[in-house]
């Protein structure tokens, strides 16, 4: 089945809506990156998508100059939820490096060979399909573009990875699949990684879990406490979180969480949170992290097996 | 009392061990075993790959259905765990003695966790 989140770049026709993306930027050219502007042209488009059902859209992106490639995977996401309204969005104004960055990316149908080797394109995943999804990671991931992580990194970066997605399966309580998508940037020597999904965010959850009322910066902030966990019953949790951040910390990258309208992000230790102007559709994790890991993993204890339990 | 091995691996069909289904099949083992007296021995030879989801629920949960005295007494020592998976593991049952001993402390963490560093 086609995805039906993909759009296609097209020119207009009569009858189409027209919609800007990045609008409200005060420059004539943008960046589109995992910040808090980046997000909130990505909210603003869903905004201005929520109102239209059954409606041929055109998305305009003449003046967007670049768009961070595992960011794709959060704007398939506004997509995908435009076209459960049964809306047919299609893309105009691409200028030829977003172009190439969406074709590699797979956000639009239209294909191109990624010779660098550096695209994990968009990939959608149903909740149960945690193998699969592992599968997906080590074979895009575990290659020779990425180089000089130690092995006892690499394997922290793709438990670190396992843990976003097991949570977004555990959490999201979404009708849509988990999307993901990656990029390697050889000349920041940075991978990326992006796992979205359009769940109820966590603002619902935490308020819930607290029953106190906070925005969803806060309650994204609260999420991402160590041993915090909105999961009630016979298992427990909140420990993805802390083997995250632990590992982000180490790294010195960045960790980004954007849930409804509110952004959280850690950078090596340092923490922020911000507010966006509309709220996203889902939660999207995004990990950002320097393949250059001199860094020595930190010594930890190790536990002694006869005292385990 | 009964010693029966069980390898993670095997019973997971692999050594990805990430999800929470497939924990749920390693705990239900370990339960049954448990509940009939035995003392179980978890083996991870040839786990490549774990987290903390996974195992939450093939052994957080026991610590929800049996008192720690008694896991202590019909877990064996895990064998063929490396380092990080002893550190995982150690993890997961800390957190799970406080997570059934007191299940809504979360709640009074709740005051720190927002007073971080507003951006």
């Amino acid at each position: 089945m086609p995805n039906p989140g993909r759009a296609d770049e097209t020119r207009g026709l009569a009858g189409d809506v027209t919609l800007r993306f990045s609008c409200s930027a005060p420059q004539a050219s943008v960046e589109v990156k995992a910040n808090t502007a980046g997000f909130n042209a990505m909210a603003c488009l869903h905004r201005d998508l929520s109102g239209f059902h059954d409606a041929n859209i055109i998305v305009e992106f003449s003046k967007v100059a670049w768009f961070d490639g595992h960011l794709t995977a959060a704007l398939d996401l506004v997509f995908r939820q435009a076209a459960c309204r049964r809306n047919v969005v299609r893309l105009s104004g691409l200028r030829p490096r977003l172009r190439d960055t969406f074709c590699k990316n797979h956000l639009i149908s239209k294909r191109k060979f990624d010779r660098h080797n550096t695209v994990m394109p968009i990939r959608a995943f149903e909740v149960d399909q945690a193998l699969a999804f592992s599968g997906y990671a080590k074979r895009h991931l575990d290659r020779p573009e990425m180089p000089n992580m130690t092995a006892a990194l690499r394997r922290c970066f793709f438990e670190s990875i396992d843990e976003i997605f097991a949570n977004a399966a555990l959490h999201a309580r979404a009708s849509l699949p988990v999307i993901v998508g990656g990029q390697y940037f050889p000349r920041r020597q940075v991978l990326a990684f992006a796992i979205v999904d359009g769940g109820e965010g966590m603002q619902r959850a935490v308020c819930a879990k607290l029953h106190r009322a906070l925005s969803p910066a806060e309650a994204i902030a609260w999420a991402m406490e160590p041993y915090n966990t909105t999961r009630q019953g016979d298992v427990p949790g909140g420990l993805g979180s802390k083997v995250l951040r632990e590992f982000i910390e180490e790294n010195g990258g960045r960790i980004t969480v954007v849930s409804a309208g509110g952004l959280w992000q850690q950078h090596g230790a340092l923490v922020s949170r911000r507010h966006l102007a509309a709220p996203y559709p889902g939660t999207a994790v995004l990990l950002e992290m320097k393949t250059i890991a001199a860094l020595p993993h930190r010594p930890v204890e190790i536990p002694d097996p006869n005292n385990i339990w | 009392m009964k010693d029966v091995p069980i390898n993670v691996a095997q019973v997971v069909g692999g050594g990805i061990c990430v999800s929470a289904a497939d924990g749920h099949r390693v705990h239900d083992l370990v339960y049954d075993h448990i509940l009939a007296g035995h003392r179980v021995c978890l083996s991870f030879e040839s786990v490549t790959r774990m987290t903390t989801a996974f195992l939450n629920t093939a052994v957080g949960q026991l610590y929800g259905a049996f008192p720690p005295d008694r896991l202590r007494e019909q877990l064996a020592p895990p064998v063929c765990a490396d380092p990080r998976q002893l550190v995982q593991l150690k993890l997961v049952v800390d957190r799970a003695k406080v997570f059934f001993d007191n299940p809504v402390r979360a709640r009074a963490d709740f005051s720190q966790a927002i007073e971080s560093d507003d951006g």
